[in-house]
Protein backbone atom coordinates (compact mmCIF):
# COMPACT_ATOMS: atom_id res chain seq x y z
CA UNK A 1 0.00 0.00 0.00
CA UNK A 2 2.83 2.53 1.11
CA UNK A 3 1.31 5.72 -0.18
CA UNK A 4 -2.00 7.89 0.93
CA UNK A 5 -4.48 4.73 1.71
CA UNK A 6 -7.56 6.01 2.33
CA UNK A 7 -7.85 4.21 5.89
CA UNK A 8 -11.60 3.54 6.31
CA UNK A 9 -14.81 3.79 4.67
CA UNK A 10 -16.82 4.54 7.80
CA UNK A 11 -14.88 7.33 8.43
CA UNK A 12 -17.72 10.22 7.37
CA UNK A 13 -20.35 8.53 9.77
CA UNK A 14 -18.16 8.69 12.37
CA UNK A 15 -17.00 12.57 11.68
CA UNK A 16 -20.79 13.18 11.45
CA UNK A 17 -21.64 11.11 14.44
CA UNK A 18 -19.06 13.02 16.42
CA UNK A 19 -20.59 16.52 15.29
CA UNK A 20 -24.37 15.46 15.92
CA UNK A 21 -23.22 13.90 19.81
CA UNK A 22 -24.06 17.14 21.81
CA UNK A 23 -27.96 16.74 20.58
CA UNK A 24 -28.56 14.01 23.14
CA UNK A 25 -25.40 13.51 25.24
CA UNK A 26 -25.84 14.72 29.29
CA UNK A 27 -23.57 17.25 29.86
CA UNK A 28 -20.95 14.86 32.23
CA UNK A 29 -21.24 12.24 29.39
CA UNK A 30 -20.18 14.93 26.83
CA UNK A 31 -17.32 16.06 29.10
CA UNK A 32 -16.56 12.67 28.67
CA UNK A 33 -16.21 12.89 25.42
CA UNK A 34 -14.29 15.56 25.36
CA UNK A 35 -11.42 14.40 27.61
CA UNK A 36 -11.46 11.40 25.24
CA UNK A 37 -10.63 14.35 22.24
CA UNK A 38 -7.91 14.91 24.48
CA UNK A 39 -6.77 11.83 25.51
CA UNK A 40 -6.63 10.33 21.92
CA UNK A 41 -4.52 13.17 20.67
CA UNK A 42 -1.76 12.41 23.84
CA UNK A 43 -1.88 8.81 23.09
CA UNK A 44 -1.23 9.13 19.50
CA UNK A 45 1.94 11.93 20.11
CA UNK A 46 3.36 8.91 22.57
CA UNK A 47 2.12 6.17 19.87
CA UNK A 48 4.46 8.53 17.07
CA UNK A 49 7.60 8.18 19.66
CA UNK A 50 7.19 4.59 21.26
CA UNK A 51 5.32 2.51 18.33
CA UNK A 52 6.75 3.79 15.45
CA UNK A 53 10.09 5.56 16.24
CA UNK A 54 10.81 2.90 19.46
CA UNK A 55 11.93 5.27 22.14
CA UNK A 56 11.14 3.99 25.10
CA UNK A 57 10.60 7.19 26.71
CA UNK A 58 8.43 8.06 29.47
CA UNK A 59 7.96 12.03 29.32
CA UNK A 60 4.70 12.50 28.10
CA UNK A 61 2.71 13.05 31.61
CA UNK A 62 5.49 15.54 32.19
CA UNK A 63 4.76 16.80 28.62
CA UNK A 64 1.29 17.12 29.07
CA UNK A 65 1.65 19.39 32.05
CA UNK A 66 3.83 21.28 30.28
CA UNK A 67 1.01 22.06 27.61
CA UNK A 68 -1.17 22.84 30.53
CA UNK A 69 0.37 25.31 32.56
CA UNK A 70 2.06 26.93 29.91
CA UNK A 71 -1.27 27.70 28.22
CA UNK A 72 -2.65 28.63 31.18
CA UNK A 73 0.47 31.05 32.24
CA UNK A 74 0.55 32.54 28.95
CA UNK A 75 -2.87 33.92 29.24
CA UNK A 76 -2.81 34.51 32.98
CA UNK A 77 0.38 36.24 33.49
CA UNK A 78 1.24 37.91 29.55
CA UNK A 79 -2.41 38.23 29.44
CA UNK A 80 -2.47 36.32 25.50
CA UNK A 81 -5.90 35.16 24.50
CA UNK A 82 -6.78 31.28 24.23
CA UNK A 83 -6.06 31.12 20.64
CA UNK A 84 -2.71 32.30 20.52
CA UNK A 85 -1.60 30.53 24.35
CA UNK A 86 -2.94 27.39 23.21
CA UNK A 87 -0.58 27.29 19.96
CA UNK A 88 2.54 28.84 21.93
CA UNK A 89 1.81 26.73 24.98
CA UNK A 90 2.76 23.86 22.37
CA UNK A 91 5.58 24.86 20.58
CA UNK A 92 7.10 25.63 23.69
CA UNK A 93 6.35 21.89 24.84
CA UNK A 94 7.64 21.29 21.63
CA UNK A 95 10.97 23.19 22.59
CA UNK A 96 11.02 20.97 25.58
CA UNK A 97 10.70 17.61 23.75
CA UNK A 98 14.18 18.83 21.76
CA UNK A 99 15.49 19.22 24.51
CA UNK A 100 14.77 16.02 26.51
CA UNK A 101 15.28 13.95 22.95
CA UNK A 102 19.43 14.99 23.70
CA UNK A 103 19.80 11.95 25.89
CA UNK A 104 18.00 9.37 23.48
CA UNK A 105 20.22 10.10 20.64
CA UNK A 106 22.85 8.38 22.97
CA UNK A 107 20.59 6.43 25.36
CA UNK A 108 18.25 3.89 24.43
CA UNK A 109 16.14 0.81 26.05
CA UNK A 110 15.90 1.43 29.65
CA UNK A 111 18.57 3.72 30.17
CA UNK A 112 16.44 6.19 28.11
CA UNK A 113 13.43 4.78 30.39
CA UNK A 114 14.87 6.49 33.71
CA UNK A 115 15.97 9.62 32.12
CA UNK A 116 12.86 10.31 30.73
CA UNK A 117 11.45 9.37 34.35
CA UNK A 118 13.36 11.34 36.03
CA UNK A 119 12.60 14.09 33.79
CA UNK A 120 8.86 13.67 34.46
CA UNK A 121 9.51 13.71 38.42
CA UNK A 122 11.82 16.31 38.27
CA UNK A 123 8.93 18.81 36.30
CA UNK A 124 5.70 17.34 38.75
CA UNK A 125 8.48 18.22 42.15
CA UNK A 126 8.61 21.90 40.40
CA UNK A 127 4.91 21.57 39.16
CA UNK A 128 4.32 21.08 43.35
CA UNK A 129 7.10 23.44 44.81
CA UNK A 130 7.45 26.42 42.37
CA UNK A 131 4.04 27.51 44.04
CA UNK A 132 4.91 31.49 43.36
CA UNK A 133 4.75 30.51 39.28
CA UNK A 134 2.64 27.41 39.38
CA UNK A 135 0.45 27.70 42.74
CA UNK A 136 1.96 24.92 44.22
CA UNK A 137 0.13 21.59 44.90
CA UNK A 138 -3.07 23.12 44.48
CA UNK A 139 -3.23 24.19 41.63
CA UNK A 140 -3.79 27.41 39.11
CA UNK A 141 -7.58 28.19 38.08
CA UNK A 142 -7.14 28.15 34.64
CA UNK A 143 -9.03 31.13 32.30
CA UNK A 144 -11.18 29.24 29.43
CA UNK A 145 -11.92 29.99 26.19
CA UNK A 146 -14.99 31.97 25.28
CA UNK A 147 -17.24 31.22 23.08
CA UNK A 148 -20.33 33.39 23.20
CA UNK A 149 -19.03 35.14 20.27
CA UNK A 150 -19.79 32.24 18.44
CA UNK A 151 -23.29 32.23 20.85
CA UNK A 152 -22.46 28.48 22.30
CA UNK A 153 -21.88 27.65 25.77
CA UNK A 154 -18.71 27.20 26.58
CA UNK A 155 -18.78 23.16 27.67
CA UNK A 156 -20.09 22.50 23.59
CA UNK A 157 -17.66 25.13 22.39
CA UNK A 158 -14.61 22.93 24.18
CA UNK A 159 -16.49 19.80 23.14
CA UNK A 160 -16.08 20.94 18.93
CA UNK A 161 -12.72 22.76 19.57
CA UNK A 162 -11.47 19.49 20.93
CA UNK A 163 -13.13 17.29 18.32
CA UNK A 164 -11.54 19.74 15.72
CA UNK A 165 -7.92 19.43 17.25
CA UNK A 166 -8.21 15.41 17.51
CA UNK A 167 -9.58 15.55 13.89
CA UNK A 168 -6.91 18.18 12.39
CA UNK A 169 -3.75 15.99 14.65
CA UNK A 170 -5.16 12.70 13.34
CA UNK A 171 -4.72 13.47 10.11
CA UNK A 172 -1.68 15.50 10.34
CA UNK A 173 -0.15 12.15 11.87
CA UNK A 174 -1.92 9.92 9.12
CA UNK A 175 0.44 12.01 6.24
CA UNK A 176 3.40 11.89 8.87
CA UNK A 177 3.39 7.86 9.17
CA UNK A 178 2.62 7.59 5.35
CA UNK A 179 5.42 9.44 4.45
CA UNK A 180 9.06 9.35 4.41
CA UNK A 181 9.73 10.77 7.95
CA UNK A 182 7.13 8.60 9.61
CA UNK A 183 9.09 5.17 7.39
CA UNK A 184 12.22 6.85 8.86
CA UNK A 185 10.56 6.85 12.38
CA UNK A 186 10.18 2.86 11.74
CA UNK A 187 13.47 1.88 10.11
CA UNK A 188 15.32 3.81 13.26
CA UNK A 189 13.20 1.81 15.65
CA UNK A 190 13.80 -1.57 13.82
CA UNK A 191 17.62 -1.73 12.76
CA UNK A 192 19.21 1.94 13.09
CA UNK A 193 22.20 1.01 11.42
CA UNK A 194 20.40 -0.19 8.04
CA UNK A 195 18.57 2.92 8.79
CA UNK A 196 21.86 5.07 8.48
CA UNK A 197 22.71 3.05 5.59
CA UNK A 198 20.01 4.21 3.84
CA UNK A 199 20.55 8.28 4.22
CA UNK A 200 18.86 8.29 7.23
CA UNK A 201 20.25 10.91 9.86
CA UNK A 202 19.42 9.55 13.36
CA UNK A 203 19.73 12.49 15.23
CA UNK A 204 17.42 14.18 13.31
CA UNK A 205 14.94 11.48 13.25
CA UNK A 206 15.12 10.95 16.86
CA UNK A 207 14.28 14.40 17.26
CA UNK A 208 11.54 14.67 15.30
CA UNK A 209 9.91 12.43 17.11
CA UNK A 210 10.16 13.93 20.51
CA UNK A 211 9.31 17.20 18.47
CA UNK A 212 6.17 15.82 17.63
CA UNK A 213 5.01 13.50 20.64
CA UNK A 214 5.83 16.57 22.87
CA UNK A 215 3.97 19.07 20.40
CA UNK A 216 1.09 16.32 20.59
CA UNK A 217 1.01 16.70 24.53
CA UNK A 218 1.42 20.23 24.86
CA UNK A 219 -2.01 20.99 22.84
CA UNK A 220 -3.67 18.06 25.00
CA UNK A 221 -1.99 19.95 27.89
CA UNK A 222 -3.90 23.54 26.58
CA UNK A 223 -7.28 21.77 26.08
CA UNK A 224 -7.09 19.79 29.08
CA UNK A 225 -7.09 22.62 31.10
CA UNK A 226 -9.57 24.74 28.98
CA UNK A 227 -11.45 21.90 29.42
CA UNK A 228 -11.54 21.44 33.12
CA UNK A 229 -10.42 25.15 34.06
CA UNK A 230 -7.82 23.86 36.53
CA UNK A 231 -4.43 23.07 36.45
CA UNK A 232 -2.98 20.73 38.96
CA UNK A 233 -0.08 18.76 39.65
CA UNK A 234 -2.09 15.17 40.35
CA UNK A 235 -3.03 15.79 37.00
CA UNK A 236 0.37 15.02 35.81
CA UNK A 237 2.09 12.60 37.77
CA UNK A 238 3.38 8.79 37.39
CA UNK A 239 0.04 7.36 37.20
CA UNK A 240 -0.76 9.69 34.14
CA UNK A 241 2.33 8.29 32.29
CA UNK A 242 0.63 4.32 32.98
CA UNK A 243 -2.48 5.51 32.33
CA UNK A 244 -1.01 6.52 28.58
CA UNK A 245 1.27 4.18 28.20
CA UNK A 246 -1.80 1.65 29.16
CA UNK A 247 -4.03 3.38 26.13
CA UNK A 248 -1.04 3.01 23.31
CA UNK A 249 -0.09 -0.42 24.58
CA UNK A 250 -3.78 -1.53 24.64
CA UNK A 251 -4.73 0.33 21.62
CA UNK A 252 -2.01 -1.33 19.62
CA UNK A 253 1.38 0.12 19.23
CA UNK A 254 2.83 1.29 16.23
CA UNK A 255 -0.84 2.50 15.02
CA UNK A 256 -2.87 5.58 14.09
CA UNK A 257 -6.72 4.17 15.03
CA UNK A 258 -5.10 2.38 18.08
CA UNK A 259 -4.22 5.33 20.08
CA UNK A 260 -7.66 6.50 19.92
CA UNK A 261 -9.04 3.28 20.65
CA UNK A 262 -6.86 2.62 23.44
CA UNK A 263 -7.79 6.12 24.59
CA UNK A 264 -11.31 5.45 24.83
CA UNK A 265 -11.47 2.10 26.89
CA UNK A 266 -8.50 2.89 28.95
CA UNK A 267 -10.89 6.38 29.94
CA UNK A 268 -14.34 4.63 29.61
CA UNK A 269 -12.77 2.57 32.51
CA UNK A 270 -11.21 5.55 34.67
CA UNK A 271 -14.61 7.63 34.48
CA UNK A 272 -16.87 4.40 35.15
CA UNK A 273 -14.30 2.98 38.04
CA UNK A 274 -14.59 6.79 39.75
CA UNK A 275 -16.61 5.56 42.77
CA UNK A 276 -13.61 2.53 43.30
CA UNK A 277 -10.14 4.70 42.84
CA UNK A 278 -8.23 2.31 44.98
CA UNK A 279 -9.18 -0.87 42.41
CA UNK A 280 -8.16 1.67 39.46
CA UNK A 281 -4.42 0.58 39.64
CA UNK A 282 -5.36 -2.99 40.03
CA UNK A 283 -7.72 -3.22 37.03
CA UNK A 284 -5.09 -0.83 34.93
CA UNK A 285 -2.22 -3.08 35.97
CA UNK A 286 -4.81 -6.43 34.82
CA UNK A 287 -5.42 -4.94 31.13
CA UNK A 288 -2.08 -4.22 30.82
CA UNK A 289 -1.04 -8.26 31.47
CA UNK A 290 -4.27 -9.30 30.06
CA UNK A 291 -3.52 -7.39 26.75
CA UNK A 292 0.19 -8.38 26.33
CA UNK A 293 -0.37 -11.61 26.77
CA UNK A 294 -3.64 -12.19 24.60
CA UNK A 295 -3.87 -8.81 22.47
CA UNK A 296 -0.27 -8.24 21.90
CA UNK A 297 -0.78 -5.94 18.92
CA UNK A 298 -3.94 -4.07 20.51
CA UNK A 299 -6.94 -3.77 20.33
CA UNK A 300 -6.50 -2.49 16.24
CA UNK A 301 -5.50 -6.16 15.31
CA UNK A 302 -9.30 -7.11 15.84
CA UNK A 303 -10.10 -5.08 12.80
CA UNK A 304 -7.93 -7.16 9.96
CA UNK A 305 -9.86 -9.27 8.22
CA UNK A 306 -10.80 -8.68 4.33
CA UNK A 307 -13.04 -6.27 3.89
CA UNK A 308 -12.83 -4.56 7.40
CA UNK A 309 -13.65 -1.00 7.41
CA UNK A 310 -10.41 -0.17 8.75
CA UNK A 311 -7.45 0.01 6.46
CA UNK A 312 -4.13 0.50 8.17
CA UNK A 313 -0.55 -1.01 8.26
CA UNK A 314 0.02 -1.62 11.76
CA UNK A 315 3.99 -0.93 12.71
CA UNK A 316 4.55 -3.64 15.29
CA UNK A 317 5.63 -7.09 15.35
CA UNK A 318 5.69 -8.14 18.80
CA UNK A 319 7.36 -10.91 18.80
CA UNK A 320 10.34 -9.79 16.75
CA UNK A 321 13.32 -11.65 16.73
CA UNK A 322 17.24 -10.27 17.83
CA UNK A 323 18.61 -9.66 15.03
CA UNK A 324 22.44 -10.21 15.00
CA UNK A 325 24.34 -8.50 12.50
CA UNK A 326 28.44 -8.65 11.79
CA UNK A 327 28.52 -4.22 12.35
CA UNK A 328 26.48 -4.83 16.12
CA UNK A 329 29.78 -4.59 17.96
CA UNK A 330 31.40 -2.27 16.03
CA UNK A 331 28.57 0.40 15.27
CA UNK A 332 29.17 3.55 17.39
CA UNK B 1 38.74 8.38 -11.13
CA UNK B 2 38.34 5.94 -8.96
CA UNK B 3 35.12 5.48 -7.39
CA UNK B 4 36.44 4.21 -4.49
CA UNK B 5 39.99 4.91 -3.30
CA UNK B 6 41.21 3.69 0.75
CA UNK B 7 44.70 4.77 1.36
CA UNK B 8 47.04 3.06 4.19
CA UNK B 9 43.77 2.49 5.97
CA UNK B 10 44.39 1.10 9.48
CA UNK B 11 41.90 0.27 12.15
CA UNK B 12 42.26 -1.64 16.00
CA UNK B 13 40.17 -2.58 18.29
CA UNK B 14 41.74 -2.13 21.43
CA UNK B 15 44.58 -4.09 21.56
CA UNK B 16 43.35 -6.25 18.53
CA UNK B 17 44.84 -4.61 14.70
CA UNK B 18 41.63 -5.42 12.34
CA UNK B 19 43.18 -3.72 9.75
CA UNK B 20 46.35 -2.75 8.62
CA UNK B 21 47.53 -0.96 5.92
CA UNK B 22 45.33 -1.43 3.48
CA UNK B 23 44.97 0.51 -0.04
CA UNK B 24 42.44 -0.57 -2.09
CA UNK B 25 40.58 1.31 -5.55
CA UNK B 26 37.50 0.44 -6.94
CA UNK B 27 37.11 1.70 -10.40
CA UNK B 28 34.15 2.89 -12.11
CA UNK B 29 31.63 -0.01 -13.23
CA UNK B 30 34.04 -2.86 -11.58
CA UNK B 31 33.13 -5.48 -10.00
CA UNK B 32 35.57 -5.98 -7.28
CA UNK B 33 35.99 -8.91 -5.12
CA UNK B 34 37.12 -9.27 -1.71
CA UNK B 35 38.17 -12.75 0.04
CA UNK B 36 39.82 -13.86 2.94
CA UNK B 37 39.59 -16.30 5.52
CA UNK B 38 37.42 -15.49 8.56
CA UNK B 39 38.49 -13.37 11.02
CA UNK B 40 40.38 -10.94 7.88
CA UNK B 41 38.97 -8.25 8.14
CA UNK B 42 36.48 -8.10 5.31
CA UNK B 43 33.74 -6.78 7.29
CA UNK B 44 35.70 -3.82 9.27
CA UNK B 45 36.70 -2.45 5.60
CA UNK B 46 33.53 -2.82 4.50
CA UNK B 47 32.60 -0.82 7.73
CA UNK B 48 35.68 1.98 7.21
CA UNK B 49 33.54 2.12 3.48
CA UNK B 50 30.08 2.92 4.90
CA UNK B 51 31.13 5.06 8.18
CA UNK B 52 30.53 2.63 10.61
CA UNK B 53 34.01 2.40 11.89
CA UNK B 54 36.17 5.23 11.56
CA UNK B 55 39.86 4.11 11.07
CA UNK B 56 42.73 5.49 13.11
CA UNK B 57 45.03 5.81 10.07
CA UNK B 58 43.87 6.42 6.61
CA UNK B 59 42.24 8.13 4.24
CA UNK B 60 38.42 7.04 2.35
CA UNK B 61 38.11 9.08 -0.72
CA UNK B 62 34.91 8.68 -2.98
CA UNK B 63 35.51 9.98 -6.64
CA UNK B 64 38.82 12.02 -5.13
CA UNK B 65 36.72 13.78 -2.43
CA UNK B 66 37.77 12.77 1.57
CA UNK B 67 34.29 10.85 3.41
CA UNK B 68 37.04 9.50 5.85
CA UNK B 69 34.76 10.17 9.61
CA UNK B 70 31.46 11.38 8.30
CA UNK B 71 28.94 9.68 9.40
CA UNK B 72 26.97 6.77 8.12
CA UNK B 73 24.19 8.31 6.45
CA UNK B 74 26.72 11.50 4.98
CA UNK B 75 28.18 8.67 2.78
CA UNK B 76 24.89 6.77 2.26
CA UNK B 77 23.36 10.11 0.97
CA UNK B 78 27.37 10.74 -1.03
CA UNK B 79 25.98 6.99 -3.06
CA UNK B 80 26.89 4.57 -0.85
CA UNK B 81 24.68 1.55 -0.61
CA UNK B 82 25.28 -1.58 1.10
CA UNK B 83 23.80 -4.52 1.93
CA UNK B 84 24.50 -6.39 5.53
CA UNK B 85 24.97 -10.07 6.56
CA UNK B 86 22.16 -12.03 7.25
CA UNK B 87 18.61 -10.56 6.28
CA UNK B 88 18.53 -6.95 7.13
CA UNK B 89 14.92 -5.78 6.01
CA UNK B 90 12.26 -4.30 8.23
CA UNK B 91 10.42 -6.51 8.99
CA UNK B 92 7.25 -4.69 9.61
CA UNK B 93 7.17 -2.48 6.71
CA UNK B 94 6.22 -3.92 2.96
CA UNK B 95 8.29 -5.43 0.56
CA UNK B 96 7.65 -2.15 -1.09
CA UNK B 97 7.95 0.30 1.37
CA UNK B 98 11.43 -1.07 2.19
CA UNK B 99 12.52 -0.45 -1.22
CA UNK B 100 11.00 3.22 -0.67
CA UNK B 101 13.37 3.48 2.40
CA UNK B 102 16.29 3.76 -0.48
CA UNK B 103 14.77 7.11 -1.83
CA UNK B 104 14.80 8.59 1.53
CA UNK B 105 18.32 10.52 -0.23
CA UNK B 106 16.45 11.84 -3.31
CA UNK B 107 13.62 13.09 -0.89
CA UNK B 108 13.24 16.15 1.32
CA UNK B 109 9.99 16.18 2.55
CA UNK B 110 9.67 17.53 6.31
CA UNK B 111 7.15 16.92 9.53
CA UNK B 112 5.26 19.53 8.53
CA UNK B 113 4.99 18.72 4.96
CA UNK B 114 4.24 15.34 5.06
CA UNK B 115 1.86 16.62 8.16
CA UNK B 116 -0.11 18.63 5.76
CA UNK B 117 -0.04 16.33 2.83
CA UNK B 118 2.20 18.95 0.93
CA UNK B 119 2.36 18.72 -2.86
CA UNK B 120 6.26 17.95 -2.56
CA UNK B 121 5.15 14.86 -0.24
CA UNK B 122 2.64 13.74 -2.95
CA UNK B 123 4.99 14.11 -5.55
CA UNK B 124 7.92 12.42 -3.56
CA UNK B 125 5.38 9.73 -2.78
CA UNK B 126 4.72 8.64 -6.30
CA UNK B 127 8.09 9.28 -7.88
CA UNK B 128 9.75 6.35 -4.55
CA UNK B 129 6.84 4.32 -5.76
CA UNK B 130 7.85 3.90 -9.27
CA UNK B 131 11.44 4.20 -8.77
CA UNK B 132 10.88 1.75 -5.81
CA UNK B 133 8.99 -0.69 -8.18
CA UNK B 134 11.40 -0.05 -10.94
CA UNK B 135 14.18 -1.54 -8.39
CA UNK B 136 12.02 -4.38 -7.43
CA UNK B 137 11.17 -5.69 -11.23
CA UNK B 138 15.13 -5.21 -12.17
CA UNK B 139 15.83 -7.89 -9.40
CA UNK B 140 12.87 -9.55 -10.35
CA UNK B 141 10.63 -9.23 -6.77
CA UNK B 142 7.92 -6.93 -7.84
CA UNK B 143 5.25 -9.82 -7.35
CA UNK B 144 6.28 -9.70 -3.31
CA UNK B 145 5.67 -5.98 -3.25
CA UNK B 146 3.04 -6.08 -1.13
CA UNK B 147 4.00 -8.45 1.21
CA UNK B 148 5.52 -7.99 4.80
CA UNK B 149 9.64 -7.83 4.41
CA UNK B 150 9.33 -10.58 7.57
CA UNK B 151 7.25 -13.17 5.71
CA UNK B 152 9.97 -13.59 2.64
CA UNK B 153 12.40 -16.05 2.36
CA UNK B 154 15.92 -15.64 3.74
CA UNK B 155 16.70 -15.63 0.16
CA UNK B 156 13.99 -13.64 -1.47
CA UNK B 157 15.02 -10.98 1.75
CA UNK B 158 18.41 -10.72 0.03
CA UNK B 159 17.18 -10.03 -3.28
CA UNK B 160 14.62 -6.98 -1.67
CA UNK B 161 17.81 -5.71 -0.04
CA UNK B 162 19.88 -5.59 -2.71
CA UNK B 163 16.83 -3.78 -4.57
CA UNK B 164 16.52 -1.30 -1.62
CA UNK B 165 20.13 -0.60 -1.94
CA UNK B 166 19.95 0.07 -5.71
CA UNK B 167 17.30 2.17 -5.10
CA UNK B 168 19.64 4.41 -3.60
CA UNK B 169 21.24 5.10 -7.06
CA UNK B 170 24.69 4.56 -5.50
CA UNK B 171 27.61 5.18 -7.50
CA UNK B 172 28.84 2.36 -5.17
CA UNK B 173 27.26 -0.91 -4.16
CA UNK B 174 28.75 -2.46 -1.31
CA UNK B 175 27.46 -6.41 -0.89
CA UNK B 176 28.32 -7.92 2.71
CA UNK B 177 28.54 -11.67 1.66
CA UNK B 178 25.34 -11.93 -0.26
CA UNK B 179 25.65 -15.35 -1.41
CA UNK B 180 26.04 -17.03 2.17
CA UNK B 181 23.14 -19.52 2.88
CA UNK B 182 21.55 -19.17 -0.74
CA UNK B 183 21.08 -22.26 -2.63
CA UNK B 184 23.02 -22.77 -5.87
CA UNK B 185 20.30 -21.64 -8.71
CA UNK B 186 20.06 -18.22 -6.34
CA UNK B 187 23.53 -17.80 -6.71
CA UNK B 188 23.59 -18.60 -10.45
CA UNK B 189 21.11 -15.92 -10.11
CA UNK B 190 22.64 -13.15 -8.05
CA UNK B 191 26.29 -13.67 -10.38
CA UNK B 192 23.42 -12.57 -13.15
CA UNK B 193 22.23 -9.69 -10.98
CA UNK B 194 25.48 -8.39 -10.03
CA UNK B 195 26.62 -8.44 -13.90
CA UNK B 196 23.59 -6.72 -14.89
CA UNK B 197 24.10 -3.84 -12.07
CA UNK B 198 27.17 -3.22 -13.65
CA UNK B 199 26.66 -3.48 -17.63
CA UNK B 200 23.30 -1.94 -17.26
CA UNK B 201 23.70 0.38 -14.59
CA UNK B 202 27.57 1.52 -14.66
CA UNK B 203 27.35 0.56 -10.55
CA UNK B 204 30.89 0.00 -8.92
CA UNK B 205 30.40 -2.90 -6.91
CA UNK B 206 32.26 -4.46 -4.03
CA UNK B 207 31.65 -7.60 -2.59
CA UNK B 208 33.04 -9.40 -0.11
CA UNK B 209 32.65 -13.40 -0.07
CA UNK B 210 33.41 -16.10 1.52
CA UNK B 211 32.44 -17.98 -0.79
CA UNK B 212 35.32 -18.46 -3.71
CA UNK B 213 33.36 -19.16 -6.63
CA UNK B 214 30.88 -16.47 -7.04
CA UNK B 215 33.55 -13.87 -6.73
CA UNK B 216 35.81 -15.76 -9.09
CA UNK B 217 33.23 -16.30 -11.70
CA UNK B 218 32.07 -12.50 -11.61
CA UNK B 219 35.10 -10.60 -10.43
CA UNK B 220 36.99 -8.15 -12.80
CA UNK B 221 39.26 -8.26 -9.93
CA UNK B 222 39.90 -9.99 -6.74
CA UNK B 223 41.56 -8.54 -3.42
CA UNK B 224 42.45 -10.54 -0.73
CA UNK B 225 42.79 -10.09 2.85
CA UNK B 226 44.19 -12.06 5.60
CA UNK B 227 44.74 -11.23 9.25
CA UNK B 228 43.93 -7.56 8.00
CA UNK B 229 46.25 -7.22 5.50
CA UNK B 230 46.07 -7.22 2.03
CA UNK B 231 48.23 -10.15 0.50
CA UNK B 232 47.13 -10.33 -2.96
CA UNK B 233 45.72 -8.38 -5.87
CA UNK B 234 44.72 -9.19 -9.59
CA UNK B 235 42.56 -10.70 -11.68
CA UNK B 236 40.42 -13.94 -10.25
CA UNK B 237 42.77 -16.54 -11.78
CA UNK B 238 45.60 -15.09 -11.01
CA UNK B 239 44.56 -14.55 -7.56
CA UNK B 240 43.84 -18.40 -7.18
CA UNK B 241 47.24 -19.61 -8.21
CA UNK B 242 49.14 -17.07 -5.29
CA UNK B 243 51.09 -19.41 -3.17
CA UNK B 244 50.39 -16.73 -0.40
CA UNK B 245 46.31 -16.88 -0.92
CA UNK B 246 46.91 -20.82 -1.21
CA UNK B 247 48.53 -20.51 2.69
CA UNK B 248 46.30 -18.41 4.16
CA UNK B 249 43.40 -20.56 3.18
CA UNK B 250 44.86 -23.86 3.22
CA UNK B 251 47.71 -23.31 5.79
CA UNK B 252 51.28 -25.17 5.15
CA UNK B 253 52.06 -28.57 5.03
CA UNK B 254 53.89 -29.70 7.92
CA UNK B 255 55.95 -31.69 7.81
CA UNK B 256 55.92 -35.29 10.03
CA UNK B 257 58.92 -36.14 11.63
Amino acid sequence: MGGLARPLTLLPVLLALAVLAPAVLNPYLRFVVTLFFIYAVVALGLNLLLGYAGQFAFANAAFFGWGAYATSLLQLRLDLPFVLALPLGALLTAGVGALVGLPALRLRGLYLAIVTLAFGEVTYWAMIHWAGLTGGASGLKAPAPDFTALGIPQGLGMYYLCLAMAVLLYAAAWGIVHSRVGRAFVAVRDFEVAAQALSVNLTRAKTAAFVLSAFYAGVAGGLHSATLRFVAPESFDLFQMVLQFAMVVVGGLGSVLGSALGAALVLGLRESLRAAVATQEILFGGLLIVCIVFLPRGLVSLLRWPGSPWIERLHWEPRRRGREVATWPLSP
Amino acid sequence: MATLALERVSVSFGGLRALTGVDLTVAPAEIRGLIGPNGAGKSTLLNVISGLTVPQEGRVRLGGDDVTGLSPDRIAALGVARTFQGAALFPTMTVLENVMMGRHRHTRTGLLGAAVFSRRMREEERDAREKAEAALAFVNMLEFRDRLGGELSYGQQRSVEIARALALEPRLLLLDEPAAGLSPPRVAALDQLLQRVRDEKGISVLVVEHVLRLVMEISDSVTVLNSGQKIAEGRPKDVCADPAVITAYLGTRRRHA
